[in-house]
């Protein structure tokens, strides 16, 4: 039946008026004034409540007197039509399915009419206003969406035979570093955030830009967000890392900028292919980043991607507290984290978060080499979590001994024998061993990382 | 040889061995090379450069204990020991070292004593490094300070209080102490009432009998003239009973005050000009 039909959402809208009115128990959370899109369906449904608030029966006399109270458009011919009509519960879903459709198509078309406006104005077009409506449209269409979500064994079954024949050949949602493919159970799979957090300084961003250079390499597409660091300081160390060269070799002048200038050429090169995106937008959205992640997928034909937003806490839906009333910041960040869940699955992606860290965890008393153990952060830490901690998948932590010893020890001769060594623990995985380091040597001239190996697996020493 | 009374610490310069040397690795990071993994490179540390780091560690640990670990005091042997009068005295004491292994040798209460000049903190420096090559920790302080961190325990001042735990941390830990200037009432002062000897004795007992750790006592003083220097009765015949009833009281005799003239003052005071 064509849900479209003018006709058939005035029923809806009758059917409903006749079931609250017939039952005067029930009450229907998904259904508000805003539901009714006929100004008249909308004061008789604010004229049976007020009824029932008074206690007063509702018949077609009270019905007629109290709704135009509110509109005195509504004459009797329409209150006794209602009254008319035969309905019972199981009709409900139904008309509730239409009315739900109705305000989808009201709602979108307000939105569709305020970006016209937008666009026919003459001042400058507000891109981010426009975005937000747009997401405000997805949205819409997302809860109105009908789709069949319940599957039976037989289905479920199958569709997880072709999961495991994918794993059988090893090579599924692989980060390519081995000592997140080797612990992190579900790797880089589609569906789940996972956070990266550690203090400033301690090498987040560096070991973020190390893990998209191996997926470049392996042609893993990706996409960099990066609302905190601006685009040339994120090329900066993009090109000193790939090429051991020193960051300060980046700054020269002159004809010793001639070598440097050709390592961009050849870089361009090489990775021109690459289904890559960096985005340095420093007011993002959650809508824009959706956006950007479903035009990435259009323009390289890929329906799985990595991405990685540095700093999460950048999100305009993490920091936005204006007309927000009372909801507070730690609310706010739980909102924010479920919507980037959302479309994390929506679209297909793993999405990499990476957080501050709590300023506590750096307020630590250190007077010795041994106090700088107390620094090494745990999941309490994270800024503002619980929300970011709780609803991320996995969390990984980010600890460099050295870079606190520099800061908080410099006159300390024992200082100079800490190698300077970028630890990755993993503080939380729901399917998997917690508690798992990984070494990362570091090199802060370059902005190199390789992973440190303990023993030489290839008997050289 | 100069009496040094510091020998500040200084790292040794790191060599690269033949395994590291003339392989690719992280820039400025000698010691460190690249081995294939994957589709990529890890990062190894050599061994030697391993051994480097916690050698200069461990230096670095006496270094904090009082110990001396400067390029004169790593040289020093025990021919480096000036005189004869005591030479039986220093290959006993070298023997003490080398069987230090043995628990027993450990719980050992030693008493050197001799005039100004007889080399005693020089030579019980020397067995201290020793010691720590050994992989003993070593910790060497003056009866003074010890005096002054346990008879005053309480300070308002919390960096003080620190300083006091981190102190006598690292005497807990210490498998040997060298309590110099021990017993001089010219060095350290002692209250006219004796109040600070109970608490001196208690350190004692707590390390030599409830600990079982041994004390090496460097002094101007024998044993049986503590009381003489202001301490009560009670504590001499403590540090007696541990020492010169156990035989291991030993005097040393080699005065060495022949020191080289420094550089700029030769022609001036030696009259060759």
């Amino acid at each position: 039946m064509e849900r479209t039909n003018e006709a058939y959402v005035l029923m809806a809208q009758v059917q409903v008026l006749k079931l609250l009115i017939d039952n005067s128990d029930l009450l229907i959370p998904e259904v508000s004034s805003d539901s009714f899109s006929n100004p008249k369906f909308r004061s008789l449904y604010q004229a049976v409540f007020l009824l029932r608030e008074s206690g007063e029966t509702i018949n077609e006399t009270s019905l007629f007197r109290e709704a135009n109270k509110i509109d005195y458009t509504i004459d009797s011919p329409l209150v006794h039509h209602i009254f008319q009509q035969t309905v019972d519960r199981s009709n409900l879903d139904g008309a509730l399915e239409a009315l739900k459709d109705a305000m989808a198509k009201t709602r979108i078309g307000k939105t569709l009419e305020d970006i016209k406006e937008l666009t026919s104005s003459h001042e400058p077009l507000d891109t981010l206003k426009v975005s937000s409506l747009e997401y405000t449209i997805q949205e819409t269409i997302a809860s109105s969406y009908k789709q069949t979500v319940s599957k039976d064994f037989k289905t479920l079954l199958t569709d997880y035979g072709e999961e495991l024949q994918e794993r059988k050949k090893g090579l599924r949602y692989m980060f390519n570093d081995s000592f997140l493919d080797q612990y992190l159970t579900k790797k880089a799979a589609p569906g789940q955030i996972i956070t990266i957090a550690g203090s400033t300084g301690t090498g987040k961003s560096i070991y973020g830009l190390y893990l998209m250079s191996g997926l470049v390499n392996t042609d893993i597409p990706c996409m960099y967000f990066s609302p905190e660091m601006d685009e040339m300081s994120t090329m900066d160390r993009w090109m000193a890392m790939r090429h051991e060269i020193p960051i300060e070799n980046w700054y020269s002048h002159g004809h010793e900028m001639d070598a440097m200038i050709k390592l961009v050429e050849m870089e361009k090169k090489d990775l021109q292919a690459k289904a890559f995106r960096f985005i340095d937008e420093p007011d993002i959205t959650l809508g824009m980043i959706q956006h950007h992640i479903r035009e990435f997928k259009m323009a390289y034909g890929v329906d799985y991607l990595i991405v990685f937003v540095d700093l999460i806490t950048q999100v305009r839906e993490f920091i936005d507290t204006k007309g927000k009333g009372n909801t507070n910041l730690a609310t706010l960040i739980e909102q924010g984290v479920n919507k980037l869940n959302v479309i994390a699955k929506k679209e297909n992606v793993c999405i990499i978060a990476f957080a501050q860290m709590n300023r506590e965890a750096d307020s630590a008393k250190v007077r010795s080499i041994e106090d700088l153990q107390q620094l090494r952060p745990t999941r309490n830490n994270i800024k503002n979590s619980g929300a970011i901690a709780e609803r991320s998948r996995t969390v990984l932590s980010v600890f460099r001994e050295r870079y606190y010893a520099d800061q908080l020890l410099p006159n300390d001769p024992e200082v100079q024998f800490i190698p300077d060594v970028i630890e990755i623990q993993v503080l939380k995985q729901n399917m998997g061993k917690v508690g798992s380091i990984g070494k990362y040597n570091f090199n802060g001239p370059t902005f190199t990382l390789h992973e440190l190996i303990e023993n030489n697996e290839e008997g050289n020493d | 040889m100069s009496n040094e009374t510091s020998d500040k610490y200084t790292p040794f310069k790191f060599i690269q061995c033949d395994v590291c040397r003339g392989k690719k690795g992280p820039l400025n990071q000698p010691g460190f090379y690249y081995v294939p993994k994957g589709n990529s490179q890890s990062v190894i540390e050599c061994e030697c450069h391993k051994r480097w780091v916690e050698s200069n560690k461990i230096l670095l640990d006496a270094a904090r204990n009082g110990i001396w670990v400067g390029s004169t005091a790593q040289k020093y042997t025990l021919q480096s020991y000036i005189g004869t009068r005591s030479k039986k005295v220093i290959v006993g004491l070298s023997k003490y070292v080398e069987a230090y292994d043995d628990s027993n040798t450990r719980e050992i209460v030693l008493y050197l004593y001799g005039a100004p000049g007889t080399q005693k903190t020089t030579f019980v420096q020397f067995m201290g490094l020793s010691l720590i090559r050994k992989g003993y920790k070593v910790f060497y302080t003056s009866l003074k300070v010890l005096s002054d961190y346990i008879v005053n325990p309480f300070s308002s001042d919390k960096d003080k209080d620190e300083d006091r735990k981190q102190y006598l941390s690292r005497i807990e830990k210490s498998d040997c102490l060298i309590l110099d200037d021990a017993f001089d009432k010219n060095i350290s002062p002692v209250y006219s009432t004796g109040s600070q000897s109970p608490y001196i004795e208690g350190f004692l007992r707590e390390r030599i009998e409830n600990q079982k750790k041994g004390i090496l006592f460097v002094s101007r003083n024998p044993p049986n003239e503590i009381r003489k220097q202001g301490y009560s009765d009670s504590l001499q015949t403590f540090v007696e009973r541990y020492t010169t009833k156990r035989h291991t009281l030993f005097e040393m005799k080699d005065v060495y005050d022949t020191f080289d003239i420094p550089d700029m003052f030769k022609g001036i005071v030696d009259g060759k000009d």
